[in-house]
């Protein structure tokens, strides 16, 4: 319902570089609180003949927020809020086998009022030793009783199963004190909806433009994390997303809509006010341009993937698969379909190629830049390992995979890649070794395209992300929710026009990309020198098992405060031989009777 | 000290405007009637005209500030607008919103949201007659398609049960209220609340010790085509607390406690509310040490606020008109108006208009419904016999018109729904005599004991839009009663039954009349409503054990020098 279109807000979570970085001091009431009770809850909590936990871990998000969303000049909501969140992760059993990785039947109480079973509980933001300490008892007291019922489970299931491989459940790590903290900006609420107002503002000029609007968010997440191992670090991810979207119907009654988001770690990371201004009056142009523009039509041969649509491709096509996830232990046959969908299908392909030969990629979590642009970053991940730069493919062939401390077939340790309850992208850096200038790229499309019998080549520029639109558009969110992450998904080209021979360009509207599958980046033909420096929500595939089946919660109050995840790209233009480019089917809705009321009225 | 006298003059204010009914520009009202007026020209040029329109634009502005054991856990400030708009083509007598076959409602079936949009919080009409324009389009191409449909479903279905038309002609109103301001102090209210959910801090045996506090101002502005202008504007203050522990068993135990305001000033003192808390920490040590009932059938006392909650859930919702008109529903009262279904001593009516009563505020208070139609008192049981129901502006069988219960939280198409429930009994007796004829009941039926349901659960539906942890409507706290007239507290049972055998068993009442506030919640979203009842005697209800998880208490003791317990 309306409650959960809110909730689908994404944004995105990235850290800068430590500078000036304070120590915990040991006076600090919540250091305190979560030190006293991890040494009691390791030594202490046990019932009856059950084995005590081996590993605890508590993080505590301190969340800070503010929102304004504006349209046409006038303000649709404000708000700041500041939450404080506590997540509790324990273990039983040992690394090699524990309660985690597996789907078991659920189980549990019925119901249950104690905080802990949620995984978590909302802690007082009043700085209170003996309230946090409180909390930090009742969650840790749920997430044991779970733990052990769920180790006796998965024990059970084992006796009616063999393994097909035998993998540790918890890879031992060294221990680390870090520290990754960046002073935030100040969260200035009459800033930013003044900001949004008079950004929205420009849209009152482009009467053909039937809704938009301009939504800025801006936070910082501080996070106290500290293990029974000795790791604790203390880190503050500062964010701040600015989204200008647009929606309109074409003269044929084809909706039409685009969303530019923006990302930094603070004001000064975007472009001036006047080269937002810019930004959305160009996006409002090029909406009311392609209402005239004709439809595309079916084209199969050689694509370019331009800048950010080269990105966005990576983003929702291979960056997925490059993320480990191991397919958890079930309790029977019916979940045991559901775990198998879990792998990441690259694990097999380790040591093959992925790419090819003149393409290789690493990611970097410490990258805070590139070339000057923001792209956010963290020195420390989620299970408290340090950040690192991960080689992933080499000339084409795929070394590793991203991971946390849940080891997968031939990755026995954590990459440090852990942001909420699974591995994610960071900073994916893909470099080329033959790369051409841009000129010589379309050169080489038209070649191709030629050599196809095509009249005309085709570029994309712009691929649009569906949680990215869902945020402002529900019937988009309906849409989004329905989208299936199967092995080819459909993608929509916000911007694409058709090359011809003679070097002229022709936009094309509401085209759908299809037939591009991670196995076909290894195909790709051609890449430029210049690099695009891109960012854009995330889904981390392993996202939803490990939170089912992890050692801890679901990070739900992550998701609750509104906080989603954001992936940074720095990637060449790519060219394709083999891809497909057609126009949407089924019924149009028809455009509006009148005119907005709007129409002819100056901004104010 | 400030802040209050402001709001007192806020209120000398509205209460005038209100006396004179007095016309002021409005720009909200403004700009939905040129909205309402450049669409309906539009869309006369059309095959299909709209003989209906209406704009809905609600407003929620909230102070809220939550707590738990003496620290704050949330405090925001938050404002925002919704719209919902109803677009109806066709005739008064069938339109778009005609149910379909097989009685489910044709509105909701397709085309769920197109009439619903963010609107601007600032006053400025060019954005909000933007938005207007944008849902009005989406959703007058809806009621085209929708109306094609129903109209091949009515035509291939077999003749509907009810005949009556689907939409009421009603008469044409204008009130204009100005816009109410806040009258709270966020950081007065986080002092205060740390203070009312400190004394929870010193048990280890309440695991959940909760208050909030909500201000909000709720502003409509409404407009349709039949000339209908009505802009209202109510601030609320709400209070609730909560906590819960649980027994040996793992039986968990919950205490709730609510006030409800018109004003700041109307809320209890700090003194009142800490003893409240007090009395709830008792109780809760009390449920621990109580036995578990097993389950029994037998003679009860509901108190009156059980009785309050009883009512509006058992019987309240039964009444409401569009139940009486869809398939699905169960229809209960449907076939027995002018039927005795109360013993003859009993009469039920809902009243909106009254603000106050039994010194306590009515959280059912409204001049205009969400539909334009001003609020009135119904008499829906008259000495046990029922008269009508609450009418929204789907017409029933028998009953024409709305009588101002058409309710919906903001943004949502309104139905019918409750307000102010009040329960009167024509012969109260004194609470000694109505226990003493508990007794004889018991003793005529030769039980072991009867009980005495003092609290029910109503409060649980309220917390549940802020902890999303909320399963059942239950009574909290439940004596047995011995025929020596000693009292025992018990735990662990919900009240069951059906509502015709139920009312049937209605033996008698008292003369303490006690409040019930309460969010309740259906199809519409959530209104607050009232219900106001006596004590009431029943020869026989029946309770079954509630369910419970499994879960022990916690396994280590609290990490802190804990109170005591009693």
């Amino acid at each position: 319902m309306r409650r959960g279109l809110a909730l689908a807000a994404v944004a995105l979570c990235v850290a800068a570089v430590t500078a000036g970085a304070q120590k915990p001091t040991a006076q600090d009431p919540l250091d305190r609180a979560m030190r006293d009770e991890l040494a009691r809850s390791m030594t202490e909590l046990r019932l009856d003949t059950l084995p005590k936990p081996y590993f605890v871990a508590y993080r505590i998000d301190d969340i800070e927020t503010i929102e304004a969303t504006a349209s046409l000049g006038s303000l649709l909501s404000g708000s700041d809020a500041r939450t404080r969140h506590l997540r509790v992760e324990l273990r039983v059993g040992d690394y090699d086998f524990d309660n985690s990785n597996f789907m078991g039947m659920g189980g549990g109480p019925a119901f249950s009022m104690l905080a802990g079973l949620r995984g978590g509980a909302l802690l007082p933001l009043d700085d209170q030793y003996q309230e946090i300490r409180r909390q930090l008892w009742l969650a840790s007291d749920g997430a044991y009783k779970r733990a052990v019922e769920q180790l006796a489970q998965k024990r059970a299931a084992l006796q009616n199963q063999t393994r097909a491989e035998h993998l540790p459940d918890f890879s031992k790590e060294a221990p680390a004190v870090l520290t990754d903290v960046v002073p935030a900006p100040p969260l200035d609420r009459a800033a930013a909806e003044a900001l949004v107002r008079g950004l929205s503002a420009a849209f009152r000029a482009f009467p053909e433009v039937y809704s938009s609007g301009v939504s800025w968010s801006a936070g910082v997440v501080r996070t106290r994390y500290l293990n029974s191992e000795g790791s604790a670090f203390t880190r503050s991810s500062p964010w701040l997303v600015l989204r200008i979207h647009a929606a309109t119907q074409a003269v044929d009654g084809m909706p039409l809509g685009d969303v530019v988001t923006l990302y930094g770690g603070a004001p000064t990371d975007l472009p001036g006010r006047d080269h937002l201004a810019d930004s959305v009056r160009a996006l409002a142009t090029r909406l009311t341009r392609l209402r005239q523009t004709p439809v595309a039509e079916v084209y199969n041969g050689p694509v370019l993937f331009e800048g950010d649509a080269a990105a966005e491709l990576f983003n929702q096509v291979f960056a997925p698969r490059l993320v480990a996830a191991r397919r958890p232990m079930a309790a029977n046959p019916m979940m045991e379909q559901f775990a198998a969908r879990a792998e990441t299908p690259f694990l097999d392909q380790i040591g093959g190629r992925v790419l090819p030969t003149f393409l290789s990629a690493v990611d970097n979590p410490t990258l805070t830049t590139f070339e000057g642009r923001y792209i956010g970053g963290y020195r420390v991940d989620d299970d408290g390992v340090a950040a690192r730069e991960t080689r992933l493919v080499d000339h084409g062939i795929l070394k590793t995979l991203l991971s946390t401390r849940v080891p997968a077939r031939g990755i026995p340790h954590s990459s440090g890649n852990r942001w909420g309850a699974a591995a994610v992208v960071s900073n994916l850096v893909v470099s080329a070794d033959s790369g051409v200038t841009d000129q010589a790229l379309r050169a080489e499309l038209l070649k191709r395209a030629a050599a196809r019998g095509r009249p005309y080549a085709v570029i994309v520029r712009r691929i649009a992300n569906s949680a990215s639109l869902a945020m402002s558009d529900p019937m988009e969110f309906m849409a989004a929710m329905g989208d299936d992450e199967s092995d080819a998904p459909a993608l929509r080209a916000a911007l694409a026009v058709k090359l011809f021979p003679d070097g002229h360009e022709e936009p094309i509207r509401n085209a759908a990309v299809s037939g591009v599958t991670a196995a076909s980046f290894k195909d790709i033909v051609a890449a430029s020198r210049s690099r695009t420096v891109y960012t854009s929500p995330f889904r981390s595939p392993g996202g939803m098992f490990a939170g089912l089946t992890g050692g801890g919660g679901m990070s739900f109050q992550m998701a609750s405060a509104g906080l989603g995840y954001a992936a940074s790209y720095v990637v060449p233009s790519l060219l394709f031989e083999d891809v497909t480019v057609k126009g949407p089917n089924g019924d149009l809705p028809k455009p509006p009777l009148s005119g907005p009321p709007w129409a002819g009225s100056s901004p104010r | 000290m400030r802040t209050i006298a402001l709001s007192l003059l806020l209120c000398a204010c509205v209460a005038m405007a209100a006396a004179a009914q007095a016309r002021a520009t409005s720009p909200v009202l403004d700009a939905m009637r040129t909205e309402l007026t450049r669409s309906l020209t539009t869309f006369k040029g059309q095959p299909t005209a709209p003989y209906f329109l209406s704009y809905e634009i609600s407003e929620a502005h909230t102070v809220n500030v939550a707590g738990s054991f003496g620290a704050i856990t949330q405090s925001a400030e938050h404002r925002h607008r919704a719209l919902d708009v109803d677009l109806r083509v066709g005739d008064y007598r069938f339109d778009n919103t005609h149910p379909l076959r097989g009685g489910l409602p044709g509105r909701a079936f397709m085309g769920f949201g197109e009439g619903m949009a963010e609107i601007p919080v600032d006053d400025d009409p060019g954005a909000i007659r933007a938005a207007l324009w944008y849902a009005t389009d989406r959703k007058y191409k809806r009621a085209v398609e929708q109306l094609t449909w129903v109209k091949t479903n009515a035509a291939v279905g077999v003749a509907a049960e009810d005949t009556a038309p689907d939409f009421s002609a009603e008469q044409r109103e204008t009130f204009t209220e100005p816009v109410a301001r806040i009258g709270a102090d966020r950081r007065v209210w986080e002092e205060k609340i740390r203070r009312y959910t400190a004394p929870f801090a010193r048990y280890g045996d309440i695991y959940e010790a909760e208050a909030v506090f909500i201000a909000e101002v709720d502003s409509r502005w409404y407009v349709n085509s039949e000339g209908t202008e009505v802009q209202t504007s109510q601030p609320i203050y709400r209070l609730y607390v909560s906590a819960f522990s649980k027994a040996d068993d793992g039986m968990e135990l919950p205490r709730y406690e609510s006030f409800w305001a018109f004003t700041p000033e109307g809320l209890p003192s700090d003194r009142t509310v800490l003893a409240a808390v007090q009395k709830m920490i008792d109780d809760l040590h009390a449920l621990r040490r109580a036995p578990a009932l097993e389950p029994y059938t037998g003679p009860a006392i509901l108190s009156g606020r059980a009785s309050a909650v009883f009512f509006h859930e058992v019987f309240g919702h039964r009444v409401e008109g569009h139940r009486q008109k869809l398939g699905i529903e169960g229809q209960t009262f449907k076939k027995k108006v002018n039927e005795q279904v109360l013993p003859p001593g009993f009469s039920v009516y809902f009243d909106p208009t009254l603000r106050r009563l039994a010194g306590t505020d009515l959280a059912g208070f409204y001049r205009y419904d969400d539909e334009g139609v001003k609020a009135r008192r119904v008499a829906v049981v008259d000495h046990g016999t029922l008269k009508t129901f609450l009418m929204a502006r789907s017409p029933i069988e028998g009953f024409a018109s709305s009588n101002g219960h058409g309710r919906a939280q903001l943004g949502l198409p309104p139905v019918a729904r409750q307000s102010n429930l009040v329960v009167e009994t024509a012969e109260p007796h004194s609470q000694a005599e109505l226990k003493r004829m508990l007794i004889d009941e018991i003793k005529r039926e030769n039980k072991p004991y009867g009980l005495l349901f003092d609290d029910i659960e109503g409060g649980f539906t309220i917390t549940m839009r802020f902890i999303p942890n909320a399963f059942n409507v239950m009574p909290v706290m439940v004596y047995r009663v011995y025929p020596d007239g000693r009292e025992e507290l018990v735990r662990g049972v919900d009240f069951i039954g059906t509502p015709l055998t139920t009312f049937s068993k209605i033996v008698a009442a008292d003369d303490h009349v006690a409040v019930f506030n309460g969010m309740c919640g259906a199809e519409s979203g959530w209104v607050p409503v009232s219900a106001v009842s006596p004590a009431l005697l029943v020869s026989q209800v029946e309770v079954q054990k509630k369910l419970k998880s499994g879960e022990r208490p916690p396994i280590l003791p609290p990490p802190f020098g804990a109170a005591a317990t009693p």
